[in-house]
């Protein structure tokens, strides 16, 4: 791939990095004469003194080639910079105090966005320099996710996943594919760096394989990785562009970008059931955290207290198996499998009327086709969806959900007569953490129907005059 | 006297098995014939015994899902089935009744409560339900009163439907449930209770 090595090179990747002779003795000098060295310095403060002090500048050709392009080094000398300042703190102790846990997460933390913030700067750079035929990614930014703090740097096909954890990071190159089950991806086979946050030396400072992690290091770490990740995506590529029938014509840049846009597509879908997969866990974790948990809490202290109310207690645990299987019932609904969608529905509108004592019915005077789990899964959703929101906004006094069937068409039509809302508001409730209306989860799911039929979701809102949606299915 | 009243129980909780079988067994009418914990093996047995009456747990393991295993056994020639289970939404116990059990009882239910459900089915009674599911006036959702107020007035399924702006089919459908809410046969006698509990005057409409 003629177009990659150029632009690994324009970056300086194509060799591998070699030591900075001329940096090291421009070093060394400046510690002679400057400074009296009265006590042995961090590695951290030694790093300092480097990066401030201003460096008479180098003429182009003798710099080293991982040093020439002056974007990403100033780039990379502000992030470390401010990353080093965190750094250093406290005067050098010989004594060893226990470091503070909550330190080492922020500092596990921060070392993670720091990482991130230079592997993108690095993806911009070498992006520029491949020019039409760039590398293209996506990226998921530092969040946390169950106890790890996390990022993802995607290409079509590899993905450098980092988790952080308490003083510890780890980096690992993944297949695509494997992102679905990340946690049982990330194995030692995928491992390809670690770093460790050493809390021996007051100040502590990250290492590797129990070397500090210096600028310069850390540079190499990093470039590395993406390094790694490229020519991992490049091998795919080639490999992928080999398969193709060869009667299609496979050179030139049209081909290759259709391959490109295709593999990304795969890799947003990916992307996608891996974050929503998250939000899941996260959800959970928040009903959990807000509902059974503060009432178990509660139950203890009743046990423990001298007079304990016994039915209270009962009550309480009734009300905690109540929620449990709710917050069960809600991810996994079983019931669409044991009964079908239409008694589901049903139930589902009897709960909607208990809630707002509007008056809801379900007409279904068809026969409903055969569809597949996933389908049906996706309509109920869209359904609920639609019912939560008139029971959060719309104030309507009768909801309605309807399913007809004629020749060729099948329609789930949810119906109220509330306040309605016009594509201002929706806009705004977008902004609302929530995710407002949830049309556009409606939309995704639309999507997945229509991997199995032709399907269209129409909603129709005025203020003041209803709200009105439709999910039509072309089926025979 | 006349023979016990066979009966099969098909449940998969070991505890709830055994009080069944021994407090039906106490009662001088009725023979508790076989067990089983699994559909499979109640299918079987009930194939071959014929028993009278079938208690069925909904949920016990098996290879289909609820709703099949009801069809399963109810199309056994001679067998009543009543369905004993946790699961008290209506709209699903509304699809069970339909494929055509004979009685509902919640699990919560004595085992008196049973005996007496057993006894009314084989005495030709259907549609029996846990009183605890049987509502009252207080309990109807809004859209049932909505009903009840035209059929007290004598409306008839369509005109209810043009009113309510859906289809005869749908209002037909609505009916029926409320029988089974009521415990209630028939379309007069639904009528007769709306009229009763006075859904046909004008004071109802607030």
């Amino acid at each position: 791939m003629n177009w990659l090595d150029k632009a690994l090179s324009k970056i300086g990747l194509v060799q591998p990095s070699p030591e900075y002779p001329q940096v090291e003795r421009r070093k060394q000098a400046r510690r002679q004469s400057d400074k009296p060295q009265t006590k042995i310095k961090s590695i951290w403060e030694h790093s300092l003194d480097e990066i401030a002090t201003p460096r008479p500048p180098i003429p182009e050709k003798e710099k080293p080639v991982g040093l020439r392009s002056p974007g990403p080094t100033k780039v990379w000398y502000d992030l470390w910079l401010k990353e080093l300042i965190r750094q250093v703190g406290a005067e050098e102790t010989t004594q060893k105090e226990p470091v503070d846990p909550d330190l080492v997460s922020q500092s596990t933390k921060s070392m993670i966005v720091t990482v991130f913030d230079a592997l993108t700067t690095l993806i911009a750079e070498f992006n520029e320099a491949a020019g039409t035929a760039s590398l293209k990614v996506t990226v998921t930014e530092p969040h946390k996710a169950n106890n790890f703090y996390r990022f993802r740097i995607s290409t079509a096909t590899w993905s450098l996943t980092a988790r952080g954890q308490t003083g510890k990071i780890e980096f690992f190159l993944l297949p695509a594919s494997e992102l679905i089950n990340i946690y049982e991806n990330e194995t030692s086979r995928r491992l390809r760096a670690t770093t460790h946050l050493n809390t021996q030396t007051s100040p502590s400072f990250w290492s590797v394989n129990g070397m500090p992690l210096d600028v310069h290091e850390s540079r190499v770490l990093i470039r590395t990785l993406f390094k790694d990740l490229v020519l991992r995506t490049s091998g795919e590529l080639q490999a992928s562009f080999q398969s193709v029938s060869p009667a299609v014509d496979l050179s030139g840049d049209k081909m290759s970008q259709i391959l490109h846009d295709l593999a990304m597509e795969k890799q947003n879908l990916v992307q996608k059931i891996v974050i929503q997969q998250e939000e899941v866990q996260k959800r959970i974790a928040r009903d959990l955290h807000d509902t059974v948990i503060s009432d178990v809490l509660m139950l203890k202290r009743s046990l423990t207290e001298q007079s304990m109310d016994k039915n209270k207690v009962i009550d309480t645990l009734d009300s905690i198996n109540e929620k449990l299987r709710e917050i069960c019932h809600d991810l996994a609904p079983r019931d669409l499998i044991d009964w079908g969608l239409q008694p589901v529905i049903e139930d589902l509108l009897q709960k909607v009327a208990e809630q707002t004592g509007a008056d809801c019915s379900f007409s279904c005077d068809c026969q409903l086709p055969e569809l597949s789990e996933s389908v049906q899964l996706h309509i109920f959703r869209i359904i609920q969806e639609c019912l939560n929101n008139s029971v959060k906004y719309a104030e309507a006094s009768r909801i309605q959900v309807r399913v007809d069937r004629v020749p060729g068409q099948l329609s789930f039509i949810i119906e109220d007569n509330g306040k309605g809302f016009s594509p201002d508001e929706e806009k705004e409730a977008q902004s609302i953490k929530e995710g407002g209306f949830g049309l556009g989860g409606m939309h995704e799911r639309l999507d997945l129907i229509r991997c199995f039929y032709p399907a269209r979701l129409t909603v129709e809102s005025q203020p003041g005059a209803g709200t009105k949606t439709s999910i039509v299915l072309a089926i025979g | 006297m006349s023979e016990p009243i066979t009966v099969l129980i098909v449940e998969d909780h070991q505890v709830t098995l055994d009080g069944l079988s021994m407090g039906l067994s106490r009662e001088a009418d009725i023979k508790v014939v076989g067990t089983a914990s699994d559909s499979n093996t109640g299918l079987n047995i009930a194939k071959e015994l014929r028993p009278d009456v079938i208690l069925l747990d909904l949920h016990v393991p098996g290879e289909s899902g609820p709703k099949s295993m009801v069809q399963s056994f109810v199309a056994i020639p001679g067998c009543r089935v009543v369905i004993f289970s946790g699961e008290s939404r209506m709209a699903f116990i509304q699809v069970v009744m339909d494929l055509g059990a004979s009685g509902y009882l919640l699990k919560s239910e004595s085992v008196a409560k049973v005996a007496e459900t057993i006894r009314q089915v084989m005495s030709g009674k259907r549609s029996i339900l846990s009183p605890e599911l049987v509502v009252d006036k207080t309990k109807l959702t809004k859209s049932e009163e909505e009903v009840l107020r035209s059929l007290a007035r004598g409306m008839k399924y369509q005109d209810i439907a043009d009113v309510r702006k859906t289809s005869p089919a749908t209002v037909r459908k609505q009916c029926e449930l409320l029988l089974l809410k009521l415990g209630l046969t028939s379309r007069e006698e639904l009528i007769a209770w709306a009229v009763k509990k006075g859904f046909g005057s004008l004071e109802s409409e607030k």
